[in-house]
């Protein structure tokens, strides 16, 4: 790998804790969030539970579906952070951005209203993956672009190809991260495979049931080292240092209970860096609230890290804001950024006793606040899709 | 723009399947008119010979139909595979693999109840399950990705697999685009449906196990311009192309793209609801500004009528007739993508990989 920085110049998201990124800090520093059922009549399922987004202001196209819509208000929000947006005129984006989006999908709402009795999608409108194309289009982007689906990994992937091609030197700057909404397709389907916790979001506790899905979009700007010292701006939360891939290969849906590939993605993103596990200080696991997942994945980070698990700070952020599909990778990474670069991992809520099984250590009553070096980030998705990626921190003179 | 060109990438098996083919001989002649489009039920296709008479019930006929086109390919290149093999990945491009297994499961939900969903088939409402049955089938570890960008994704998909062979994610890996026919009608006025995929390994690989290789995998791009913008190409220069055009945003990584490339270059242009000869002419003359003359083709799906898996039609009739090629793609959104393919070593060439 090339040795050019990824800078994390920019963040933003549209999230149910709120649409900015500080009151998005100052919920999950707050612990305490729940999910509540989605009111949607022709939802006809026992389980509707949802952390739905709140709802982000009306952006370019009001035709455009609630993915797209949480995705470029979560983008228009990181690229002013960066400082590559002056107002709402795409005009006014100051250098070439390329896109790179994970999303699980899509803009289903759009076709879900029209078998609903609504509005029918038709021409280009009815493609199902246009989430990065309506951003490209609000936005105009026009560097190099990707839409990533692969599932609930898909915006970790999309962000550790983002940081690829800002090494590979084919672009400066990218806009990365993920959206999804809620999908009535996609609930019916956890309901009918029994994946769904009846009461809240709970990773890692001994009585967790499933998962309990959310919605929303979390956006990062990644940048060159040498593009973001020649505009001037030395104002960064991290950066992307590694990603390692897998695929277990093993199961349609399942984990590999031997986490083989699971442990492998870890060390690759570990070893990508140069680093060893030690020099890792927290972890935003995968952490769905699905019984075996968990499992599997409290077992490769103990496979991992050894003796060194029990120092190790996790911060399941699941339980704050449910599963948000393809963009869960991007607000784990979102968040490592802020706990990285504010040196603070919030309380995981308190919820019900843990697993004795997941040998982790679930902090709760207090944020942790330390230098925690380098926050690793997993995503895992239907297929044994594996991603691990590290955040490290900023250069030297660089400072959020 | 740049464009890593070493270690070498090269395609040594290709395998499709679609209503209108299912051999690369038989894609050299363009698509019939709209009207005369096949109809799509599904029905024209036997997954027995490709997949055994077990084992594939649950599967989407998208799934299908990528397992077959993959089957193809590997047995094409007899790549070794499976978990003593050495890593390998896939890269699957789609726009429509779940578009009607999601109507149905929705229409159950609203009409019914979730219950009455299957439980086999309910893991299908994820667009990433086909590319997945690839992995599963075939033991293939390194990763397994999906994208979707409108119409260009399966083009992405070879880009992103080349360039993960080159940074050492995978030593080789399957890359391929797949589409069952969209469940609304008016996306298309032709929709069809199919699979396309290739095997693409380091050149260095291949040669030391004695495997032809069909055709070097140089690189891509993939851009997004307005489709108002889309619509007028100006054949301008494009170094000296306003920052935002066309000229700028295509016409420049285009040209890099091909610049070196020996001879006249086989160009087969898919732009949707453009106008194809402005686009040809545009093309023309973004590789004519490097030296490179083109010579104009067309193949099965010039149309975009199989969606993500039209461009790689093109890209396996190129690979098929010429040994070389460019692929151009654009999709009615804004979306453009480029693909270059230029002619391999032999086996026994010099050992560049």
């Amino acid at each position: 790998m090339a040795t050019e920085q990824v800078l994390v110049t920019g963040l933003g998201v549209s999230s149910c804790l709120g649409t900015d990124l500080e009151t998005y800090w100052t919920r999950l520093l707050s612990a305490h969030h729940r999910p509540a059922p989605v009111n949607d009549p022709a939802a006809h399922m026992a389980n509707r539970l949802l952390y739905a987004s709140v709802d982000p202001p009306p952006g370019n196209d009001p035709h455009a579906g609630r993915a797209s819509r949480l995705g470029e208000h979560a983008a228009r929000s990181a690229l002013r952070d960066a400082g590559l947006l002056d107002g709402d005129d795409p005009a006014a984006v100051t250098a070439e951005v390329g896109l790179a989006i994970g999303t699980g999908v899509g803009d289903a709402d759009l076709f879900e209203t029209g078998r609903a009795g609504g509005p029918t999608p038709t021409g280009p409108a009815a493609y199902p993956f246009t989430v990065a194309t309506s951003l490209a289009g609000a936005l105009a982007l026009t560097g190099p672009m990707l839409s990533v689906s692969t599932a609930c990994s898909a915006s970790a992937y999309s962000v550790s190809l983002a940081a690829e091609a800002i090494r590979r030197g084919e672009t400066e700057v990218m806009l990365t991260g993920g959206a999804d909404c809620y999908t009535r397709v996609g609930l019916g389907c956890f309901n009918r495979m029994r994946g769904l916790d009846p009461e809240f979001c709970r990773p890692f506790a001994a009585d967790r049931r499933g998962t309990v899905f959310g919605e929303g979009a979390a956006m990062l700007v990644l940048e060159s080292e040498a593009h973001a010292r020649a505009r001037g701006r030395y104002r960064c939360y991290g950066t992307i240092e590694s990603a390692g891939w897998s695929c277990d290969a093993y199961h349609p849906t399942a984990p590999d209970p031997g986490a083989h590939q699971i442990v492998r993605a870890i060390q690759d993103a570990i070893s990508g860096a140069g680093l060893q596990p030690s020099q890792i200080g927290c972890v935003v696991p995968h952490g769905t609230g699905t019984p075996l997942n968990d499992t599997v994945e409290s077992e490769a980070l103990a496979a991992v890290f050894g003796h060194a698990l029990d120092s190790l700070t996790i911060y399941s952020l699941k339980a704050m804001i449910g599963h948000t599909g393809g963009a869960a990778g991007a607000f784990a990474l979102l968040t490592a950024a802020l706990i990285a670069s504010r040196r603070t991992a919030p309380p995981n809520p308190v919820r019900t006793a843990p697993d004795p099984q997941c040998r982790l250590t679930i902090h709760s009553d207090a944020p942790v606040r330390r230098d925690f070096g380098r926050v690793l980030v997993n995503a895992y998705a239907f297929g044994g899709n594996n991603i691990s990626v590290l955040v490290g921190p900023g250069p030297d003179g660089f400072h959020e | 723009m740049a464009f890593m060109s070493e270690p070498r990438i090269v395609i040594t098996g290709t395998g499709l399947v679609c209503p209108e083919a299912s051999s690369v001989a038989q894609i050299s002649a363009p698509s019939p008119p709209a009207d005369n489009g096949a109809a799509i039920d599904g029905d024209w296709f036997d997954p027995v010979p490709y997949l055994g008479r077990r084992g594939w019930k649950y599967f989407s006929p998208a799934t299908r139909y990528l397992l077959a086109a993959a089957s193809r390919a590997l047995a094409e290149s007899e790549l070794p595979t499976g978990p003593e093999a050495p890593p390998t990945g896939v890269a699957v491009g789609t726009n429509f693999a779940v578009d009607r297994p999601v109507a149905h499961f929705d229409r159950t939900i609203i009409d019914d109840d979730a219950e009455a969903i299957s439980p086999a088939e309910a893991p299908g409402f994820s667009v990433n399950i086909p590319a997945s049955q690839i992995s599963l089938r075939y033991g293939m570890r390194a990763f397994n990705l999906t994208l979707t960008n409108p119409v260009v994704a399966g083009m992405e998909a070879m880009v992103v697999l080349a360039g993960a062979i080159r940074t050492g994610r995978a030593v080789a890996g399957v890359a391929g685009a797949t589409e069952q026919a969209p469940d609304l009608p008016t996306v298309h006025p032709a929709a069809s449906e199919g699979a396309c995929c290739f095997v693409l390994e380091r050149a260095a690989d291949a040669r030391a196990r004695g495997a032809a290789p069909h055709a070097e995998v140089v690189g891509g791009f993939s851009r997004f311009i307005p489709p108002r913008e889309l619509c007028r190409p100006q054949p301008e220069t494009p170094r000296t192309a306003p920052a935002g055009s066309v000229a700028a945003v295509v016409g420049r990584p285009l040209a890099a793209l091909v610049a070196g490339h020996q001879g006249p270059l086989p160009l087969a242009v898919l732009s949707g609801p453009v106008d194809a000869t402005r686009w040809r002419r545009f093309c023309a003359t973004a590789c004519g500004h490097v030296g490179v003359p083109v010579v104009d083709t067309d193949y099965l799906g010039g149309d975009g009528r199989h969606f993500t898996v039209s461009p790689l039609l093109a890209a396996a009739g190129l690979v098929g007739q010429h040994g070389c090629g460019l692929v151009v793609c654009t999709s009615p959104h804004g979306h453009v993508a480029a693909l270059y393919l230029r002619r391999a070593d032999p086996p026994s060439g010099g050992d560049r990989g």
